[in-house]
C-alpha cells in the first residue's frame, strides 16, 4: 500500500482550502500507516512462510544406531544389542524394538558384521549357538553360519548385514528391515 | 472522484478495475466531526478477525482433527515446526482478543446511539456478527483435545441439553451423539473453519457496506453542536451555549 500523496493531494487541494501543512499531515500519517503495514506484513508473513515450509528443512530422519565401545566386543563371539528406535513422521511417533548381532573378525576395527536381528525367512529371532557356532532360528529350522550364509532350513537369503561405521571407537549402525522371505535384499 | 488519465500501469489498470474510485470510497469517505479511538473498535476487530483468519489458515497445515491424534499434532506444532508457538499463540490470544474488542465496539455503538435509525440494519447484522464470533471461541476451545477443552465442551453442551423440549435433540445435535467424543471433534472442526468463517465473511461484508453506504454516524456532542450552529447560525462555543441556555 503506497501512499498516493500526490493524489491525494490533488483531489483535497481542489477546494484550496487545504494549506501546505496539513497536506504533509496527511501525508506523514499515510506514511506511517503505510509503513506499519509493511512492517506486519513483513514480519508476519516471514513466519507464516516459514511455518508453512518447516518440514521442508526438516533433515531426512536417520536411523543410525550406536551400538557402544566397538572395544565391548570380542572377535569370534556375536554378540546381540538390543534397543528402541523411534520412527518419526510429522506428528506420529512410533516406536519399536530391534536388534542386531554384531560379529567382529581378526583383521582390524573394520572386520566388522552388523546382522539385522531378524530370519530373513519370515522375520523370527534368531540367535547365536555357542555349541554348535551356528546362528539357528526356532520357527522353521533355519540356520546360517557366523558369517550369515544359510546352511539350513527355508532362509531364502543369508542374514541382511547392515550399514556400520566406527568412529571415536564406538559402533554404530543404520537398522534398516529388509523384506521377508524373498531372495533380494530390498528394504522393507 | 476526479478520473485520472494517462499511461502507466496504474492508469491502464484503474481504466478498467476503477480501483482508485473503490479506494476513495473505503478510505477517503468523508467521516463526522469529533470521532474518537473508540471508533477504530470496529476496525480493530476487522484486523484480529484478518489475523485469525490467516493464522487458522496456516495451522490448518498441522492440525488433524481426529482424537487419536488432535493433540500430538498441536505439540507437534509446538515443539517441531518452525514459528509453531509463534503462530499458534497469535491464534490463541487472537482469539480472546476479538471477542473482547467485539464486545468494546458494541458499546461504543450503543452509548453512541449509532443503531438508530438509519442504522438499524447495521445493529442486527452486527448481532448476528457477535454470536459468529461466539461461536467460534466456543468451537475453536475444543480443538487442543486436551482435558481443559474436553470438560468445557461437555459442559457447555450440557448447557444446552437443559434447552426444555429440544434440549436433547440440540446437544445430540451439536455432539454427534450422545456424548462428546469421536464424532464432535472433526463436527467442531468443520464448524469452526469452514461454516463460521463463511457466514462470518458474509456477514462482515454485509457490516461493511452498510457502514460506507450509511457512513460513521455523528457523535452526539457534535451533532449537538451542529445543530446549533444551523439553528442560531452563530459561531459555536461557549457563548453559543449561554444563547441556548437564554432561550431556554
Ligand atoms: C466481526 C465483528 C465486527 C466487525 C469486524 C465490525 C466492524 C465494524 C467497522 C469497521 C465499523 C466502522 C466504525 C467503527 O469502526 O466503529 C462498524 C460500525 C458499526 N458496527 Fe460493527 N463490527 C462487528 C461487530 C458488531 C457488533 C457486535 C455490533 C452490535 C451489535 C455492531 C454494530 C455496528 C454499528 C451499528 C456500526 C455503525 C456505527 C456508526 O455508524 O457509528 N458491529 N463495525
Ligand atoms: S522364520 Fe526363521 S526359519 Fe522361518
Amino acid at each position: 500500500m503506497a501512499p498516493r500523496e500526490e493524489s491525494a493531494g490533488l483531489r483535497h487541494g481542489d477546494g484550496g482550502q487545504q494549506d501546505e501543512a496539513r497536506l504533509s499531515r496527511r501525508s506523514l500519517l499515510s506514511w506511517m500507516i503505510g509503513g506499519s503495514a509493511g512492517l506486519i506484513a513483513v514480519v508476519l508473513g516471514t513466519q507464516l512462510i516459514g511455518f508453512a515450509a518447516s518440514p521442508a528443512f526438516e533433515a531426512p530422519s536417520s536411523d543410525w544406531v550406536d551400538l557402544g565401545p566397538l572395544d565391548a566386543f570380542q572377535p569370534g563371539v556375536p554378540k546381540n544389542v538390543q534397543f528402541v528406535i523411534t520412527h518419526r513422521d510429522g506428528w506420529k511417533e512410533e516406536s519399536k524394538a530391534a536388534s542386531v548381532w554384531v560379529v567382529r573378525g581378526n583383521q582390524g576395527t573394520n572386520d566388522v558384521k552388523v546382522f539385522n536381528g531378524h530370519c530373513t525367512h519370515l522375520g523370527c529371532i534368531y540367535s547365536w549357538q555357542a555349541a554348535t557356532r551356528t546362528f539357528d532360528c526356532p520357527c522353521h529350522g533355519g540356520e546360517y553360519t557366523i558369517d550369515g550364509r544359510v546352511i539350513a532350513g527355508p532362509p531364502p537369503r543369508p542374514l541382511d548385514a547392515l550399514e556400520f561405521k566406527v568412529s571415536g571407537g564406538r559402533l554404530s549402525c543404520l537398522y534398516q528391515d529388509f523384506k521377508l522371505g524373498v531372495s533380494q535384499k530390498v528394504p522393507a | 472522484m476526479k478520473e485520472e488519465r494517462g499511461r502507466g500501469f496504474r492508469n491502464w489498470l484503474d481504466q478498467r478495475l476503477g480501483y482508485r474510485a473503490a479506494w476513495a470510497a473505503v478510505f477517503e469517505r468523508s467521516i463526522p466531526e469529533g470521532l474518537n479511538w473508540a471508533y477504530t473498535l470496529g476496525s480493530a476487530t476487522l484486523f484480529v478477525f484478518i489475523l485469525q483468519a490467516l493464522t487458522g489458515i496456516f495451522l490448518a497445515l498441522y492440525y488433524t482433527p481426529n482424537p487419536d491424534n488432535a493433540w500430538q499434532s498441536i505439540q507437534f506444532i509446538e515443539n517441531h515446526v518452525a514459528f509453531g508457538p509463534m503462530i499458534r499463540s497469535l491464534h490463541h490470544w487472537g482469539a480472546s482478543a476479538m471477542v473482547v474488542l467485539v464486545f468494546l465496539h458494541m458499546l461504543r455503538v450503543y452509548f453512541m446511539g449509532s443503531f438508530k435509525y438509519p442504522r438499524e440494519l447495521t445493529w442486527i447484522v452486527g448481532v448476528i456478527l457477535l454470536f459468529l464470533v461466539l461461536a467460534m471461541g466456543f468451537t475453536g476451545y475444543l480443538l487442543p483435545w486436551d482435558e481443559k477443552a474436553y470438560w468445557a465442551t461437555t459442559v457447555g453442551t450440557n448447557m444446552v441439553g437443559a434447552v426444555p423440549f429440544v434440549g436433547s435433540f440440540l446437544e445430540g445435535l451439536l455432539r454427534g451423539g450422545p456424548s462428546v467424543g469421536v464424532l464432535t471433534l472433526p463436527r467442531f472442526y468443520a464448524v469452526h473453519m469452514l461454516f463460521l468463517p463463511a457466514l462470518l465473511v458474509l456477514f462482515i461484508t454485509l457490516h461493511l457496506v452498510l457502514v460506507i453506504r450509511l457512513g460513521i454516524s455523528t457523535p452526539p456532542k457534535a451533532a449537538r453542536q451542529e445543530r446549533l450552529m444551523y439553528e442560531n447560525r452563530a459561531p459555536v462555543g461557549r457563548s453559543a451555549a449561554a444563547q441556548r441556555g437564554v432561550r431556554g
